[in-house]
This record gives C-alpha cells, structure tokens and sequence, in this order.
C-alpha cells in the first residue's frame, strides 16, 4: 500500500465542491500550492497541523476500516463535511484554513503557465 | 571581513523594509560604512505577478499565514524580502493626521514629535519614493465607495500611492523600497545581504555581536556573525520584539502590539466595475476616523474567490459576475497583542484579544459600510463572516448583529506596530523618543515596532517618516 497523501486527498475533495471536472495535473497544481503553504507557515503551526492531519487521516478507520486517503469519493466528502460542521473548533478550522488555500489556488490556476522563474537580482 | 563568517561594520541594519531601508540610507549617503541585512531573498517586483500565490511564497513571511490566536482569531500578512512589506502592499500613503503625533506626545510623552517637525521628513522620503494620486484613472470599483459615502454626506477621498503612474499606458511602477530607497543606499556604498536571518544579540567589549545564518545558494544555512558599534532593528512589528527578545531584552517589548483589524463584504453592483487592467483602488471613507475607516481592496477573481470560500456556490458566482463584484473593507484600531518566543520554535507566537467595544465598533463600521455600498447601487452585499446573512436592501441591515460576531479568519490585518513604543515615560516605552532602546548602548530600533499606536491611516508613510527623524537624529548625535 502506498503512503498516504492527505493533502492531495482533502484538496481533491475541496476541488471537487467547485470545480468536479479539473483535471488531475491541474489539481496536483494546487494541491503542491497548499504543501508549500503549509511548509511555509509558522513552525509551531506546522507541527499543530501535521498532527490535526494525521487525527483526520486515520479518523475513519473506526467506522470504515480504512483512512480518509483510502475512502471512496463519497465517504471522503462526508468525512471532510463532518469536521467542517464538527462542535470541536479546530476541527472546523483546519478545514477552513485548507478551503482558504485550496480556493487560492484554484483561482489563480489560469494564469499558471505564463509564469517564467523568480529571478534574485543579487545573491 | 574577517574570515569567512564574521563581518565587522560600523552601523548593522536588520531589515529592509521602509524602516530599516531608510535608515540604512541615510546612514550610507552620511559616509558610514553600513550593512543592511534582509532574512528574505532579493526579488525583482516583477518577479511574481502582484498579489498572486507565487508572490505568497516568495514574498510573504511563512506563506502569508500569520494568526494571532486568541478568542477572536486575526489573520495577518507580513513580507519577507528586500523591501519588506512595501514589496506586497498596494502602497496607499498618507502623511499621519497631526492629532495622532499629537495624541503620541501627550500619552507617551515622546519628544519633538508634531506634524510641523515631521512635515520636512516626509517630504525627504516622498522625494525619493514618489507618490501620485490616480486622478480620472481610477478604477470604478474604488469611485463607487466614494460615491456611496457622498451619496451619505460622508467625507471621502482618493488616498496616493507610493507609485508613478503612466496614465497613457495604464500601467507604472512602484515606488516600493527594492526600486527607491535600497536603490540609492546600494548606490551609497552600503552592503546589502539578503537571506540573512540574525537570531540574537549581546553585547562585548563596547560592541554588539550579532549571530545567524545566512542562506546560500545551495539552500544550506551556515552560521555568521557581525560585529557593530551601532545596531538597527527593523524587522517590523513581530520580529522586532521577538529578536530584542530572544537576546534578553524585553522591558515593554512586543506587549502592546496592536493592529488595524480589518472585516471585509464582497458588493456585487447591476454592472462591470471591475476589469483586469485596472489600476488598484484608492478610494476611502474618512468621516468616521479614528474610530474606523473604510476602503476598497484588491478585487481579482483569486481574492473575490477566497472571500466568498465559505459559500457552496463560490465558483460559479465568480466565473459569473466577478466583474459586477468588488471586496470593500472597514477597519479599526481596536484589539491588543503580545509577541513571545516559545522555546524550541523559531517563530514567535502572538496573542491577541478584543473588548466588547472593539467588536462593537467593527459591528457599527460593517453596518456603515454597507449603508455606502447600498447608497452606490450595490444589489446585494456577501458579507464575508461566518453565518452573516446576504443583503439584498437597506431594510436587510437591521438583520447584522450590533457587536461583531468573527470567527476564525473573519478578521485580518495588512497593517502591524506598536510593539515597542517609543517615548520618555519608561513604564509604557521601550525606546526613547527617538528609538534607542532604554538601558543600552548603540541599540535602536527604527520600524513599525516605535509607533505609539494605530496610525487611523496606512502607516507606510508614518513608519518612512519617523525612521528619517530617528536616523537623522542618531547622525546628528553621533550615536550617542
């Protein structure tokens, strides 16, 4: 069985609620947007995250017998909805803050390819 | 230098945004022997196109995510490259109104600080950094505020940015710190080292010691150290205090941080008033300042997109009527925050908590806002808060709560200060009047950390104005 990849999973969902016909290279855009975000933010925010990560992951098991990266599409929308309207607040957060980023992405999608590298001026 | 990883010089800046850039400036056209260190990368302003995801990661600190936790959540943004936040903002400037010096004077009892003494600072820096008015070029997005706030008897203006507008192309150029200040200390003689992130402070033998790490090339962190007599802290309002911090430092330090927290509406009007090459807008609401303003923001498809995420809906009404739409905001002064250093992270965290009256005045502002928006032709008003309903009339304002009801990511903040105050009265200031830190020698701070507290207006042309005050002081002091 292959690792688990929650972030690509949970963007998929979230890609799904607005936009079900994206293909897979441009879902994997924004799904590499929401890893970097998350590499990106405070580390004691990365840690927090990463543990919320893996609760949501092996949360189904459970109930399903298998981890949200390897529910069937419409378990894996129920999943994502139940944290969304959960009692617990970070719950509710860590989905907000990937729907934030997730649907950064997804909107600066179209102008993705006429972007040439980043260049320093100076080292 | 000395070896490999230990530099020597005079005056060491850290930071380069409008604070540390001009500083380091004024100091370099003196004659003084001057490195400026920059913990982000030294980027092109065309190196991402403005307010886009790539800017986020290449710009922004951490990916612009900063929360400061607390009951209410603030989301805010800082940058993190050379020229710091003047490289991601829109660069909306005003002088300070003269009753904020004035208000600073009496409660912090800063020295020499009114409008008529800081009036020649700033025009030293809008002489270097122009600022323009759009005029007939502005967009219709941002005159429908101001239309609005007319239509309500309300005082409204066009803000200047930091930028030269080609009206005939309707394009121009920033006038952000990379292609104006940093321009002219490069040109000066200082040293500029970006990737560069100092870690602590201390001082030996009459010198202050500075120890970090710099970035290179190959993405590995190797170790550096300078050595100064003089040393400037600009590396804005939360890393300032978490530095002084971390080096021992912390009477008044990063205990007073305060904001200009922000809660925005999306307004969709019966026709286009948003088109892609439109300059960004300028419009504001300054009737009921200072408790709050009101503003237009940066409205492309991606921001309108994220604003209204919390809708099922969200993407088809974009791709529909993004045209028709434009994000309008209010903000106020209210809410305090502290900065602390958690040991084992490199971050530091903030804290932050509003009173009842904070959250009332941000409730009374939406409610104002939309009230000008309606006034404007809007047909209806998304407000971007959590469980707030859509308006489709006056009528339906009677429904927004009086107090703000904010969840997570509801309220937000382009603007951060006031972590270290400056001014005579010790037991409210961590610097004197004029930036040096209380206690030390050859330590200063000179960024957004100073400002005694919310500036009303967009602080860039403050934060610019007072460094030139403060730097041209410590020259005319010699330091001392």
């Amino acid at each position: 069985m292959s690792k688990p990849d929650t972030v690509a999973a949970l963007v998929d969902v979230l890609v799904d609620e607005s936009r079900p016909g994206l293909s897979a290279s441009e879902r994997g855009v924004v799904a590499d947007y929401v890893r970097s975000t998350l590499a990106g933010m405070p580390d004691y925010f990365r840690i927090g995250f990463r543990m919320l990560a893996m609760m949501f992951e092996i949360a189904p098991l459970p109930v399903h017998g298998h981890r949200f990266s390897y529910l069937a599409p419409a378990e894996r929308q129920a999943h994502v909805q139940a944290w969304r309207r959960s009692r617990m607040g970070f719950r509710r957060s860590m989905i907000a803050f990937y729907t934030t980023f997730a649907c950064y992405g997804l909107y600066s999608l179209p102008r993705a390819q006429d972007r040439a590298p980043a260049a320093r001026i100076a080292a | 230098m000395n070896g490999q990883s230990e530099i020597e010089t005079e005056i060491l800046v850290i930071g380069s945004g409008p604070g540390g850039a001009v500083s380091g400036t004024l100091f370099a056209e003196a004659g003084r022997h001057v490195v400026m260190v920059e913990e982000g990368d030294h980027l092109a302003l065309e190196a991402a196109p403005h307010f886009s995801r790539e800017e986020m990661l290449l710009k922004y600190r951490n990916a612009g995510v900063g929360v400061a936790l607390g009951r209410h959540k603030l989301a805010w943004v800082e940058g993190r490259c050379v020229g710091g936040g003047s490289e991601v903002n829109r660069g909306l400037y005003h002088r300070t109104p003269g009753y904020v010096f004035d208000d600073w004077r009496r409660r912090f009892a800063v020295h020499d600080l009114d409008l008529a003494g800081m009036t020649p600072h700033f025009e030293a820096c809008e002489a270097v950094a122009r600022v323009e008015y759009a005029g007939i070029a502005a967009s219709d997005m941002s005159r429908r505020l101001q239309q609005g706030a007319q239509a309500q008897g309300w005082l409204a203006i066009e803000a200047p940015r930091l930028y030269r507008y080609d009206h005939d192309h309707r394009s121009g150029v920033k006038q952000s710190m990379s292609a104006t200040f940093v321009q002219r200390f490069v040109a000066a003689g200082g040293a500029l080292l970006p990737r560069t992130r100092i870690a602590r402070l201390r001082r030996m033998n009459g010198h202050w010691i500075a120890q970090g790490s710099r970035r290179g090339e190959d993405g590995r962190q190797r170790p550096v150290t300078f050595r100064a007599k003089t040393v400037f802290i600009a590396c804005g309002a939360v890393q300032t205090p978490a530095l002084l911090r971390r080096s021992g430092i912390s009477h008044n330090v990063g205990d007073s941080l305060r904001f200009h927290p922000m809660v925005k509406v999306v307004a969709e009007f019966d026709r286009d008033v948003n088109r892609p090459d439109d300059f960004d807008p300028v419009h504001q609401v300054k009737e009921f300042e200072p408790r709050f303003g009101m503003g237009c923001s940066i409205s492309t498809p991606a921001m309108l997109g994220v604003a209204l995420s919390g809708r099922p809906d969200h993407w088809q009404l974009v791709a529909e009527r993004w045209r028709r739409m434009g994000i309008y905001y209010v903000q106020s002064g209210g809410g305090e925050a502290s900065v602390r250093n958690l040991p084992g992270f490199e971050d530091p965290i903030v804290r932050v908590r509003f009173s009842q009256g904070d959250l009332s005045v941000l409730g009374e502002g939406l409610r104002r806002l939309c009230e000008a928006l309606f006034a404007a032709g809007a047909q209806r008003i998304y407000p971007c808060l959590a469980g707030y309903p859509d308006l489709h009339s006056p009528g339906d304002l009677a429904r927004l709560p009086d107090v703000l009801q904010a969840s997570d990511g509801n309220m937000t903040s382009v603007h951060v200060f006031s972590s270290c105050p400056m001014g005579e009265d010790r037991r409210r200031t961590a610097a004197n009047s004029f930036g040096k830190v209380h206690g030390t020698d050859g330590l200063y701070i000179n960024d957004a950390s100073l400002l005694c507290g919310p500036t009303s207006v967009n602080p860039q042309g403050t934060v610019m104005a007072v460094a030139h005050r403060n730097a041209s002081e410590a020259l005319t002091r010699r330091f001392h």
